[in-house]
């Protein structure tokens, strides 16, 4: 036994040693000395104004350091001006050329975020120029670099966060307390040198058409204006305004605004030829004093609502007495909002709801949908008090007055009437409906239909040509209502769907008849087999041509028959895309025919075949005939033509060209034949129309 | 004090005739050494005379009748053994000598479990550890899917860790928040858990526990039944930690009625295979025995483990391009150190009481009572109005450089121009050589608090805690109703009281933190507690307690006949849920207690064995019962809301199997198929999504953007099945082959219901997600593995096999499956260019390559007097195959048609699914001195 005993000593040994130097990280770590981490102290060689001089009109690119000349090395300084810790500033550094006297300001795009945690507001920085170059956005010049995307002669992109390292040093020196420097508005102009600064405005306040709104809606950037330096109360208007730009990123973002006057710290910068400033910080702002400029002496945007009455929407309806009616009562309406302007189909107005019916409101706003109080399935408050019922067409709506009857509460007025329940956004649940069952309660409702499609003859056609358009949605049963669209809704131009489904809508009416309004085109989407049993499919293209490269290709043959004037081709108002356009007018209406005639397009073999086109038209004239033919001879003439159809310039008639699509032009009638379309146009002296075609396709299975 | 190991050691008897002659058979048992070997279990093959063998290795069975007998002896520590032998007719006694045991070496296949992707930001359900790598039992086909195909995150069946059970004295394991049992808490710990008392297989009826889909281990930590020794043992191996020193002292029971068992370890790394990863553990264990006679008894036992440990990061295989397989972006340098910013630490303690009573001569009762109070804590890098300090954050990467913003000559990187590639191939080797770039840059986390000290802290350290303090109380109930007739009651009741915060570890360098959420607009965390300056240890953006009570009711019995042998099992439970909120969201309704949520189970299990003859057997298992949902599946979003989530469930489960079982000298054999359905099953995930719009019509709502969300899948159900064999042949009486072969199918088998709840959007629902024949992630589907075991009788052996590992899928996320996915919100219909082969290819459920894996090991051991020691050696994937991706997931960013074909048409994905590749080739040696 004893002979092991040294070998079991040391296996001890080393079994306790082990445990010993088995060491391993504590998970304890020292605060490292960051005195003179990643900084250094340059020596300026150019100045603020220097580099700023060194642009033109075109991008100026700084050439790469020279190897033998030290003295290439552009180093500029200057003191961050702009912090980023907020978001409201975004990929952007300020500087300025003192921390207290600043004679110079500038701007350094950069791509990358959170600059300040390591730039922070008050750091002293230098800058290797060379390789970076200075261009312009938006007219302000700025420090990036010239790369691919940046296309514009004089157009720079951001410095790229790689580089900044080897472009962007700071100082060792701790960061200084930066002053704002006092500016006026009325001194702007004369004070440019100073973009990029920071600066400070005494007793200004956010106008009315602001107050009692958010910094900026949630993910949009936006322009609230400030006024200062007097104010006109006839007119309503300030001595002077700027523009304070708010991202919608920014952690303040969902504050409303200062409501009083006093002071603003921001970052100096333009926009064209609009002074805009940015906020660092929430802190920096102190504008709560009262009474402002324009005479209000206490902050507007608290409602007390127990001063006030509580409507209904059926209440508020019947204060209606036969014509335009104010409303003189200390009343309030809470609803919800069903509809807005998120589309441009509704425009200058919402739709608000509760258990007893739904209201039109008019406002004088654009993009209603980007304010809280306006969004979907939000409770709003509405101080009634000095509002005015008015019936539009049959329809009772609440607004203001405007040519006798209800028109747009004019935006200066919207904080007077409008308040954030600050309740959350909760589901809108429409009210579920049969086109007979429809009734005069159900105007203003949030409806839905189970079951329509659009009637055939709507089938390829778009929501809305070149002018607010009906189409009509029937059920199975055959009854029809009209889906009313504007054109200038952002689905105007799309094709409705050609299946059957629930339709979500306002119900308006227009003179006794009802109206369907979809906020978006997703409340008509309709999949399901048409009520026939039948699917509609979009018919595939088989010929098309959107005439985009401009000219006309051999597809194409262009015969003048008479007149000096003939088909076109043209870009005008389109960009790089083409078009083929007609007109008879030349100092003066003349005498035309010109047409327009297509290469043969074989239907063969096919069940079902349709034209269809864009066109816009201007100016009175004689419509534009759309023919067909199966035997072309080479001369008008002499060739047999079948129309298909004409197109006539709308009226009244339009003051800009809006394209409208033809929808399906059946061309059934031509299966298994091989066919030419032509456009004929013609003119007098008495009137001449413009007409502008594209997107012709012949479509077919 | 071994129990059936497994079901198997019931057939290794072969039927006799024993009804007329009267013979005893007896025999010593022996270890190697010639000393007698005591409390040896020895089971007769269909009998229910299964003897103990007293202190001087005696026992005897009496009245054998003539025929031919096969007994097992069994006891912990040792290798069993298997004597055949024949009783002729009129042979009064007969003397089968002395059986000598070998000593156990079974500590060559230590598996090392690692929990790192455990991360519920991070998402992901692969590599959980199982308890199928722990069993040991004497099946050849268990055997080898734990040591062998096991190291390759192989699970038998596909069954996941939350559907095992592991009991110590009774009480479960399982934590609440998931089901999942934590093997941490007793990691370290292997000289005392090396042998259960109990341990079966996946649904087979358990005496203990009613269990689950996998199988009962029980372990009993009673002082007295650890063999009288002093052990210790080291090991040195390059997996997860790289040295493991263990000691271990049992008293054994002394003479007036007392045992002890010690047992401690400690394992670590300072820097292991993965960059940045280290790691230290320690473990502790005490049980104290007092035995008042030999019917009662009294055990204290005492265990825990604080370990220590830093994680690895999943990765994108860009970045395994770029860095290597052993690349880890959790680390920095700082102070000369690499410090990890993802460190998990726990310690719960678990403290048990239990009391042994012996009723009457053949009832016992068990009772345990047992406390467990303790933290869990994962730390992660915070951030505050500054950027992601991720090295791979997708705009750090190099594969960024084609964002087809940067350049409009560039086409977002589906080809890449020879520019391209040489500005590609520099910022590579930026990522090469600079650790500033590829891993966390700690200095300029400081530096950004040390510039903006008056604002708070940009940076901070925080951790997810959670501390649980349980209460369990188990009793069992045992006895025999007649000599082949057992019947078991089993009982518990638990307590749970589950504290989770999260809370700052590192300030930075800063004064204080913000407690404010960035992503609603600074709102304070805790409304009725705004502008409050955080220090280290101060509890920020969430604190909640989850509560619940749980009772248990389970009988078991069992009728063993001649040819015939059934157990059946059936239990019932009832529980209640509750969350308690302690911040109030500044939007959701998060303080206070939420509604209770009770769930009320029940199930059956049963056994059918046929045995044709001793050494053919027909075993069928059925199990049919409702598991409740987990505390993470009843709470949707329990950080911010105290909302239940919708429609949530009890899972229904019903499982068969069906084996044939040889068990032969030379050759045994298992064949087995099983069918196991789950439906019902809600499965939540978490992580991060980039999606656009509400588009429920009838709802004009409009949104979009980044949101933290909790993935709901309700009412899925899903298919496993497949087929087992598992086949030992022994070629001479000490070379001994093996064949394993595991071909299963898992898969969903429905288009299950998603919803999602995020901080910004509330609670929505996606619709259906077209995942129906979509595989199920976290294994290999199928498996093989091939053997040869050397086994000299000079005390080595040596040995190897061959694995091969089939059907591995990753795992995915679902809403990207929904027809929301390709639906154009402005007008419901698809986007353009959403043809059913793209969204066919886009939404295609990833499966990787099949692998071939090689392992060996060897070992020996020695004696100096009465000193044993030890040596072995095992090593995993020889062949260094560093392909094999063990787990990973899909990265659920890109939820809208439009985002997904773009980044899957780039050459460098920005949200390709993140990954797991298996270490390498690992090896494992270890030694030890028993005494």
């Amino acid at each position: 036994m004893k002979k092991y005993n040294s070998f079991i000593n040391l296996l001890y040994v080393f079994f306790a040693a082990l445990l010993v130097v088995g060491c391993v990280h504590d998970d304890k770590y020292d605060e490292p000395n960051l005195a003179n981490y990643e900084c250094q102290d340059l020596t300026a060689n150019i100045t603020i104004a220097q580099v700023k001089a060194l642009h033109g009109s075109t991008t100026y690119v700084f050439p790469s350091v020279d190897p033998n000349d030290p003295t290439s090395e552009k180093i500029l300084e200057g003191y961050v001006s702009s912090s980023d810790e907020t978001g409201n500033i975004y990929k952007t550094i300020y500087i300025q050329d003192d921390p207290t006297n600043p004679t110079h300001g500038f701007t350094i795009s950069i791509d990358a975020v959170s600059t300040y945690t390591t730039f922070p507001q008050g750091k002293k920085i230098y800058i290797k120029l060379n390789d970076l170059a200075i261009g312009t956005y938006g007219g302000l010049v700025q420090l990036g670099i010239k790369d691919g995307a940046a296309t514009g002669a004089d157009a720079v992109s951001r410095i790229p966060e790689s580089m900044v390292p080897e472009h962007i040093f700071r100082s060792c020196a701790e960061k200084v307390q930066m002053t704002p420097k006092v500016l006026k508005i009325s001194e702007f102009a004369a004070n440019q040198n100073l973009l990029g600064a920071l600066i400070q405005i005494d007793n200004v306040e956010f106008t009315k058409r602001a107050l009692c709104n958010t910094f900026a809606p949630d993910g949009t950037s936006v322009d609230r204006q400030i006024g200062a330096e007097g104010y006109n109360a006839s007119t309503g208007n300030y001595t002077r305004t700027a523009v304070v730009r708010n991202s919608g990123f920014a952690s303040f973002a969902n504050q409303i605004l200062p409501s009083g006057n006093g002071k603003f710290v921001g970052i100096f910068s333009k926009f064209n030829s609009t002074y805009q400033m940015y906020i660092n910080r929430l802190a920096d702002i102190d504008m709560n004093t009262f009474p402002r400029l324009d005479g209000l002496d206490t902050n507007p945007c608290t409602l007390d609502p127990t001063s006030l009455t509580v409507k209904t929407v059926a209440d508020v309806k019947a204060l209606y007495n036969g014509s335009l009616t104010k409303i003189t009562g200390d009343f309030l309406l809470k609803a919800k909002v069903t509809a807005n302007d998120e589309t441009g189909n509704l425009f200058k107005y919402v739709y608000v709801e509760d258990a007893t019916g739904g209201l039109r409101v008019n406002i004088n706003k654009v993009d209603l949908f980007l304010d809280n109080r306006f969004k979907v399935g939000k409770e709003l408050y509405i101080k009634l008090k000095d509002l005015y019922v008015g019936n539009v067409n049959g329809e009772i709506q609440l607004g203001q007055p405007f040519n006798g009857n209800v028109g747009q509460v004019v935006e200066v007025d919207v904080y007077k009437h409008f308040f954030d329940s600050n309740m959350p956004v909760t589901a809108v649940v429409p009210t579920e409906r049969t086109i007979t069952q429809l009734t005069a309660g159900d105007v203003g409702r949030w409806i839905k239909i189970k079951d329509v499609e659009f009637i055939d003859t709507d089938l390829g056609k778009d929501y809305a040509g070149s002018s607010t358009t009906n189409r009509t949605l029937k059920d199975c049963n055959g009854n029809t209502i009209i889906l009313r669209t504007s054109s200038f809704a952002s689905f105007a131009g799309n094709e409705v769907d050609g299946g059957k489904g629930d339709v979500y809508a306002i119900l308006s009416i227009f003179n006794g008849t009802y109206q369907l309004w979809i906020p978006k085109q997703i409340h008509a989407d309709f999949d399901n087999t048409r009520c026939d049993g039948s699917v509609y499919v979009a018919l595939p293209t088989i010929y098309e041509d959107g005439f985009s490269s401009g000219g006309f290709s051999s597809d194409w043959s262009t015969v003048n028959v008479l007149g000096a004037q003939v088909w076109n081709t043209s870009n005008t108002g389109t960009g790089a895309n083409y078009y083929a356009v007609m007109s008879g007018f030349a100092s003066g209406n003349q005498n035309n025919e010109d047409w327009l005639i297509s290469k043969p397009i074989s239907l063969t073999g096919i069940s079902q075949a349709a034209l269809s086109f864009e066109w816009a038209a201007r100016f009175a004239g004689d419509p534009l005939q759309v023919l067909v033919t199966e035997n072309y001879t080479g001369t008008p003439s002499t060739t047999s033509w079948i129309p298909l159809t004409t197109i006539s310039v709308p009226t009244p008639l339009p003051t800009s060209y809006v394209f409208a699509n033809t929808g399906n032009i059946s061309l059934n009638s031509y299966l298994n034949k091989t066919i030419r379309i032509a456009f004929k146009y013609t003119s007098t002296t008495a009137g001449a129309t413009t007409f502008e075609i594209d997107d012709f396709k012949v479509k077919g299975q | 004090m071994i129990k059936k190991l497994s079901l198997i050691s019931l057939f290794t008897l072969l039927p006799a005739s024993y009804y007329y002659a009267q013979t005893t058979v007896y025999a010593y048992v022996q270890d190697s050494q010639g000393k007698p070997v005591e409390s040896a279990e020895v089971d007769l093959a269909q009998s229910v005379k299964d003897v103990t063998a007293d202190k001087i290795g005696y026992f005897q069975f009496v009245d054998l009748m003539p025929g031919h007998y096969q007994i097992t002896i069994a006891k912990p520590n040792f290798e069993s053994k298997t004597v055949e032998f024949d009783v002729l007719e009129g042979e009064k006694r007969k003397d089968l000598g002395i059986i000598k045991l070998g000593v156990a070496m079974s500590d060559a296949g230590v598996i090392v479990i690692d929990d790192s992707a455990g991360d519920i930001d991070e998402g992901g359900s692969a590599m959980q550890p199982t308890v199928g790598l722990l069993s040991s039992g004497r099946d050849v086909f268990q055997n080898v899917s734990a040591f062998e195909l096991g190291a390759y995150w192989f699970r038998p069946r596909g069954v996941e860790n939350r559907f095992e059970d592991i009991l110590f004295n009774g009480v479960p394991m399982s934590k609440n928040d998931d089901g999942r049992v934590d093997f941490s808490n007793w990691g370290g710990l292997n000289d005392v858990t090396r042998y259960p008392y109990e341990n079966v297989d996946n649904i087979t009826p358990s005496e203990y526990a009613f269990g689950n889909l996998g199988g009962v281990v029980y372990y009993n930590t009673r002082a007295s039944s650890y063999r009288k020794q002093t052990s210790l043992a080291y090991s040195f191996t390059n997996r997860s930690y790289f040295h493991r020193a263990m000691a271990t002292y049992s008293s054994g029971l002394t003479k007036n009625g007392w045992a002890f068992t010690f047992s401690g370890s400690r394992r670590w790394a300072d820097d292991g295979v993965i960059d940045g990863t280290y790691q230290d553990a320690y473990a502790y264990f005490g049980a104290i025995e007092k035995q008042f006679s030999d019917r009662h008894a009294i055990n204290l036992t005492a265990f825990g483990a604080p370990t220590y440990r830093a994680g690895n990061s999943p990765n994108t295989q860009e970045t395994f391009d770029i860095m290597g397989k052993n690349y880890n972006e959790y680390w920095g340098w700082q102070d000369g150190e690499k410090r990890n910013s993802r460190i998990r630490k726990v310690f719960e303690p678990i403290f048990m009481i239990t009391d042994y009573l012996k009723l009457g001569k053949t009832s016992n009762w068990t009772n345990t009572l047992s406390y467990q109070v303790g933290k869990d804590s994962r730390s992660r890098l915070d951030w505050f109005h500054a950027a992601d300090p991720k090295p791979t954050y997708y705009r750090k990467m190099p594969g960024f450089l084609y964002n087809d913003f940067l350049d409009t000559t560039s086409d977002g990187g589906a080809t890449i121009t020879d520019a391209e590639q040489a500005q590609y191939d520099a910022y590579v080797n930026q990522w090469r050589t600079d650790p500033n770039i590829s891993q966390i840059n700690w200095m300029s986390l400081y530096d950004a608090n040390y510039q903006n000290k008056e604002i708070g802290a940009r940076y901070t350290v925080v951790a997810d805690v959670n501390k649980d303090k349980t209460l369990n109380f188990a009793s069992h109930f045992d006895t025999k109703l007649a000599s082949n007739w057992k019947l078991n009651l089993n009982f518990n009741f638990q307590n749970l009281k589950s504290d989770n915060f999260r809370e700052i570890v590192d300030l930075l360098g800063a004064d204080y933190a913000n407690d404010q959420n960035a992503f609603n607009y600074d709102a304070p965390n805790d409304i009725d507690n705004p502008n409050r300056k955080l220090q280290v240890g101060d509890r920020t953006q969430y604190s909640y307690d989850l509560l619940r009570n749980m009772y248990a009711m389970n009988v078991s019995s069992e009728v063993d006949l001649p040819k015939w042998n059934f157990m059946a099992s059936v239990f019932s439970s009832y529980s209640e849920s509750q969350r308690d909120g302690k911040f109030n969201h500044a939007v959701y309704n998060s303080k206070g207690k939420s509604e209770l949520f009770d769930a009320f189970d029940a199930g059956l299990k049963g056994r059918i064995t046929y045995k044709i003859n001793g050494k053919n057997f027909i075993v069928y298992n059925g199990a049919f019962f409702s598991l409740a949902p987990t505390l993470n599946e009843i709470f949707i979003s329990p950080r911010v809301t105290n909302m239940i989530t919708p429609s949530v469930q009890n899972q229904i489960i019903n499982s068969n199997d069906l084996s044939y079982i040889l068990r032969g000298q030379i050759l045994k054999i298992r064949l087995g198929a099983y069918y196991t359905k789950i439906n019902n099953a809600t499965e939540v995930s978490r992580y991060f999504a980039d999606y656009t719009d509400s588009t429920t019509p009838g709802s004009s709502t409009s949104n979009n953007g980044d949101a933290l969300i909790a993935e709901i899948l309700s009412g899925v159900d899903k298919e496993y099945k497949g087929v087992e064999l598992g086949a030992e042949v022994k070629i001479t009486p000490t070379l001994t082959a093996n064949a394993v072969a595991s071909v299963g199918d898992y898969r969903i088998t429905n288009n299950p219901l998603v919803s999602t709840f995020s901080d910004e959007f509330s609670y929505e629902r996606w619709g259906n997600a077209n995942i129906k024949n979509y595989k199920i992630a976290g294994t290999p589907q199928k498996a093989y593995s091939a053997g040869l075991r050397y086994n000299s009788t000079k005390f080595w052996w040596i040995g190897a096999s061959a694995n091969y590992l089939q059907d591995q899928y990753l795992d995915f996320s679902a809403i990207n499956k929904t027809p929301k996915m390709y639906t154009n919100p402005l007008n419901g219909d698809n986007y353009g260019g959403a043809t059913p082969e793209t969204i066919a290819r886009l939404t295609a459920q990833q499966k990787f390559e099949d692998q071939f894996m090689l392992n060996a090991n060897a070992g020996k051991s020695f004696l100096f007097g009465k000193y044993r020691a030890g040596i072995s050696i095992s090593v995993n994937n020889i062949l260094n195959n560093r392909d094999y991706v063990t787990g990973g997931f899909e990265q659920g960013r890109n939820v809208n048609f439009p985002e997904a074909i773009m980044d899957a048409n780039r050459k460098y994905p920005y949200f390709g699914p993140k990954l797991w590749y298996d270490r390498g080739r690992t090896f494992f040696a270890n030694v030890y001195l028993r005494f």
